[in-house]
């Protein structure tokens, strides 16, 4: 290890960059402070309930490794742009490798404690305010951003030991760290303008995929729908980032120490450079003329009056750009004449990203998958974004569970394999189809090879989701998956409830969920956004719901389950929590309602309220046909006033097998535009009323219209 | 023993060196003067192993200097333009070449200090130009490198200081054999330091000798005679220069000065005068001889 990192230097090192180091640390740690100031104080409840944020931990980290990375390395590797500087680091008795490698450690032992503090401080602030904290995500964070450091640093010291002068040295080191990225990232845009029939250049290999990159990721979508938890693509930024620490060791080693003070260690580098600067400009005319390329020419694309001077004015400002950094550079005119075979390359460069992507996708899409090539599938029930973020917190659990369960059964391989081939079809007839909120299915046809199958049209979707759903439900496996409780870390919330009370339901809830059947699980799931609608909404005199707030390995997840009679402890016990607090306030909201019932006043106003689980709007009691008929509500809905007048006059009760629940949302008597939050309460029913209940409830499920579809106004 | 052998040395299109060759030899002052851009200091950092040569190879004891710290190690590099750490005193850049080079001494640190009265507190920055040149000395000096490179060594100091800096090299030079490589556009800089001088001139070395037998091998005689003579009297005395003026001769002569002498003493000449030559006038000679102009390449040297 002597051999490599020399001690003594070492100590030089950080001792030079103490001041730097030490700023970076309480920036970063101090940043902590700011960032929870604004996430507590944005919702304070739901911040102690929510999970675990990523993003919030990541951000702070990866905007200070962007600024103070290459204020260390050019802090710690400034001599190499001064001579005398360079004369008297080459004259010691150490090898360029040593040199290079003990720089290194010792950029990398400051960057570490400045994010180590920021770690730790980050733990201490959540632990403080009572926030969950995954830990296995809170370490794939730490561990992304040191490969994040690794490869930011690498970038820098390639640019560094590529160049001689500060300038040259900037941009060469934005350039190895983001240029690949961008002509990667624009290659997938490119190629993935209309297919989506394939699956994205992004998941077959990880090279295309941004996500792969962490330190460059923000150039693709500011750290959104980022996975810090996939162990492949932190793989491979390790190695990518370990690969660029040892390019930069390999430039360091062939540096010739009487560069400094000269931009550029060879023409081909400030060729490179310089068509960096000059791409960005031509990229408006690469994405129009691919554009054209796959759509035609169409005037109402755009007119010819403005696309000419479009071109012509990207050719300019990029060829002004060009010249400009070259000026800058070279300070010399004469070197700007010579320079102009790189803007002829960087026209050559347009050509290849308006013909080769377009070329590529071509090829790409005509290919349909026959049933015996797939081994199995995956339903993916994201709109656009086609891996589970862990991020947004917005994944359900079912979501999770169905996205990482594996399909092979015969019959559903066919009805992808002939999705498929309609897929090519559709594309074949030029059809353009809006895609973006389809689901896809992805098809692994073994190793590293997978395919996407979309389902396009509206109603084709429907039925294949309708055998879709048939075969989730014949897959046992997937079905026992689905209905086991959340695992991981679950933290429980409900509206009305405090945090504990909602803890305390939410066990008894997990105690009752733990007897019930599949079928009867299923049933207690509200969830509305999944492909595989198969819970059918129960109707219950009793309806009160909790959400889960889950983290199970390094992912988030949310759930809400109903909470009636068949979860008898759970149910008794939030009614006896709601009725404690919602006692005096429903039975004014629901006399109030009786009473406007019966002699409608402009002054009493509702939104809607409810009786188990039908939902009755208050367009509903009394629209304009109505008021035209009737002389109050009480006359045109008589059943409605008859069962409200009874629950007025009924106690509370906490027993779910005798009662309903009602909840009522009214509005803000001083201000019409605001609503006030749902107040729920348990009221006892004998089995008289029960029975008329049930046999109301189901009479509105019966009509399956929601209704404020029959108001017309 | 230091060894160049067909060293090329390119910047750009300038050629700083071209195929040099030259050998300096252990326990010896080598003095290398030339003319500025001559390749006095990239000759020596190319020793040092700070530069790289394109062609040729430079070796320590048949070891090549470039990345080898084991060589690096044995050699001490002080250039014209003087640099340190950053905020930095003589303390801390003491703990750094401490670290580095292995045999780096202590007690040798805290005698020059005392030696040359420096703070070794006091940041190197507020140092005058003199001062900051006897900081790097000291370092220099205490790494106890079996070869000490001096660019522009004297530049900046006093007399006074300037012959505490020659006595200590000598010093070294003497007592632990070390090998000292100097340069200098002033010829008359490096007349009473060197053992060894080497004239550089457009990248290569285009004149080389011991010191002593430069100055011992060629003198000027002054010489009469009662009658009419002419040169061809001195027959069988090589001489690099002939001017008469009335009866009286002057010559540059090279040979063996007691038997040149007792060869024009057997002449009987009326006047007869051995005087010493600088080093400057042996070179000028030297140098025509060589075919070369000795004020193309030592500008500087000859007002």
């Amino acid at each position: 290890m002597k051999k490599l990192i020399h001690p003594g230097f070492f100590r030089e090192i950080f001792r030079q960059l103490r001041a730097k180091g030490l700023v970076a640390t309480f920036i970063l740690a101090g940043l902590n402070l700011v960032f929870f100031s604004i996430y507590l104080t944005r919702d304070p409840v739901k911040a102690s309930i929510g999970h675990f944020d990523a993003r919030l931990m990541a951000a702070p980290m990866l905007v200070m490794l962007y600024v103070f990375v290459p204020v260390m390395a050019f802090g710690a590797y400034r001599w190499l742009n001064r001579r005398v500087e360079s004369d008297f680091y080459h004259a010691i008795p150490l090898t360029r490798t040593q040199i290079y490698a003990t720089t290194s450690a010792a950029i990398f032992l400051w960057l570490l404690i400045a994010l180590g503090s920021y770690a730790v401080v980050h733990a201490i602030l959540r632990t403080a305010f009572g926030l969950p904290i995954n830990w296995l995500l809170f370490c794939c964070v730490f561990v992304n951003m040191l490969i994040a450091m690794v490869e930011i640093t690498a970038a820098f010291s390639i640019g560094l030991s590529l160049c001689g002068r500060g300038f040259t040295a900037f941009f060469q080191s934005v350039a190895v760290l983001f240029l690949p990225r961008i002509l990667l990232t624009a290659f997938w845009i490119l190629t993935e303008v209309d297919s989506g029939f394939t699956l994205p250049f992004s998941m077959i290999l990880p090279v295309f995929n941004p996500e792969y990159n962490i330190a460059a990721t923000p150039i693709h979508s500011l750290l959104y729908g980022i996975n810090f938890a996939n162990p492949l693509a932190m793989l491979w930024s390790l190695a990518y980032s370990v690969g660029l620490l040892l390019l930069g060791g390999a430039a360091f080693r062939k540096r010739k120490s009487e560069l400094a003070e000269i931009p550029y260690a060879s023409k081909f580098l400030q060729t490179a450079t310089r068509v960096m600067f000059g791409m960005p400009q031509l990229a408006a005319i690469t994405v129009i003329l691919n554009v054209w390329l796959r759509y035609g020419w169409e005037e109402d694309f755009m007119p010819r009056e403005i696309l000419i001077p479009l071109v012509l004015t990207s050719i300019l400002f990029s060829f002004i750009f060009y010249c400009l950094y070259e000026l800058i550079s070279s300070r010399k005119m004469k070197k700007v004449v010579k320079a102009m075979p790189g803007y002829v390359f960087c026209l050559a460069l347009s050509a290849f990203f308006i013909f080769v992507p377009y070329g590529v996708g071509k090829l790409r899409t005509l290919q349909p998958i026959d049933a015996e090539e797939i081994k199995s599938f995956k339903i993916n029930n994201e709109s656009t974004i086609l891996i589970p973020s862990n991020v947004s917190g917005s994944e359900t659990w079912t979501n999770y569970v169905l996205y990482h369960h594996a399909f092979n059964d015969k019959a559903a391989t066919a009805l992808i394999a002939n999705q498929s081939k309609e897929d090519c079809k559709e594309q074949q007839k030029g059809d353009e189809v809006n895609f973006t909120d389809m689901q896809r299915i992805i098809v692994n046809k073994g190793g590293l090879f997978k395919k996407m199958v979309n389902l396009p049209s509206y109603s084709g979707m429907l039925k294949t989701k309708d055998k879709l759903l048939k075969i989730c439900k014949n897959d046992a496996a997937f079905m026992k998956e689905l209905t086991a409780f959340p695992k991981g870390q679950v933290t429980y919330y409900a509206q009305s409830l405090t945090l504990a009370e909602a803890r305390e339901v939410g066990r008894l809830f997990r105690e009752d969920y733990e007897k019930l059947s599949d079928e009867e699980r299923l049933s207690l799931f509200t969830f509305n956004n999944s492909m595989i609608e198969m819970s059918e909404a129960a109707a219950s005199p009793v309806n009160l719901s909790i959400a889960l707030y889950g983290s199970y390995g390094a992912e988030n997840y949310t759930m809400s389950y109903r909470i009636n009679k068949m979860t008898p402890n759970a149910a008794q016990a939030m009614l006896g929590f709601l009725n404690a607090r919602n006692e005096k306030k429903v039975r004014k909201e629901l006399k109030a309602l009786v009473e406007w019932m019966e002699h409608p006043k402009d002054d009493f106003v509702f939104s809607s309220f409810s009786v188990g689980t039908r939902e009755v709007n208050q367009y509903n009691l009394w629209n304009y046909e109505d008021q035209r008929k009737f002389a109050t509500p009480k006359e045109a809905h008589p059943d409605e006033y008859k069962l409200l007048k009874a629950l007025s006059e009924a106690p509370f009760s906490d027993d779910p097998s005798h009662c309903v629940t009602f909840s009522i949302i009214s509005y803000d008597y001083s201000s019409i535009t605001t609503t006030t939050s749902r107040t729920t309460a348990g009221i006892a029913v004998d089995d008289t009323l029960l029975a008329y209940i049930e046999q109301w409830i189901a009479a509105y499920d019966a009509t399956e219209e929601f209704p404020l579809e029959v108001v017309d106004l | 023993m230091i060894t160049a052998s067909f060293v090329t040395k390119r910047f750009d299109d300038t050629v700083a060196l071209q195929k040099l060759n030259c050998t300096i030899p252990e326990g010896c002052v080598y003095g290398l003067v030339g003319s500025n851009g001559s390749g006095k200091s990239t000759l020596l950092r190319l020793i040092s192993g700070i530069y790289r040569p394109e062609e040729g190879k430079i070796t320590i004891d048949d070891q090549e200097v470039f990345d080898n710290p084991s060589v690096k190690n044995r050699i001490v590099f002080v250039p014209d333009e003087l640099y340190f750490l950053p905020h930095a005193n003589l303390r801390r850049m003491e703990q750094l070449y401490a670290s580095v080079y292995e045999r780096f001494s202590h007690e040798r640190f805290e005698t020059l200090l005392k030696e040359f009265s420096l703070n070794p507190d006091k940041p190197l920055n507020t140092f005058s130009k003199g001062m900051r040149r006897q900081a790097a000395t000291i370092l220099a000096l205490s790494c106890r490198a079996d070869y000490i490179l001096f660019d522009e060594t004297f530049d900046g100091l006093d007399p006074v200081m300037r012959n505490l800096v020659k006595n200590l090299l000598y010093n070294e030079v003497m007592e632990r054999k070390v090998t000292a490589v100097v340069t200098s556009h002033s010829l008359r800089e490096l007349e009473d330091t060197c053992d060894q001088l080497a004239l550089l001139h457009k990248g290569g070395i285009i004149f080389e000798s011991d010191v002593d037998h430069l100055k011992t091998s060629l003198f000027k005689v002054q010489i009469a005679f009662s009658d009419e003579y002419g040169k061809e009297r001195f027959d069988g005395v090589e001489m690099l220069s002939y001017d008469k003026h009335g009866s009286v001769a002057t010559m540059i002569v090279r040979g063996d000065r007691d038997e040149t002498e007792a060869k024009l003493k057997a002449l009987n000449p009326v006047l007869f005068e051995v005087l010493p030559l600088s080093l400057e006038e042996v070179f000028v000679y030297e140098m025509g001889q060589r075919g070369y102009e000795f004020s193309e390449v030592l500008k500087q040297e000859v007002k």
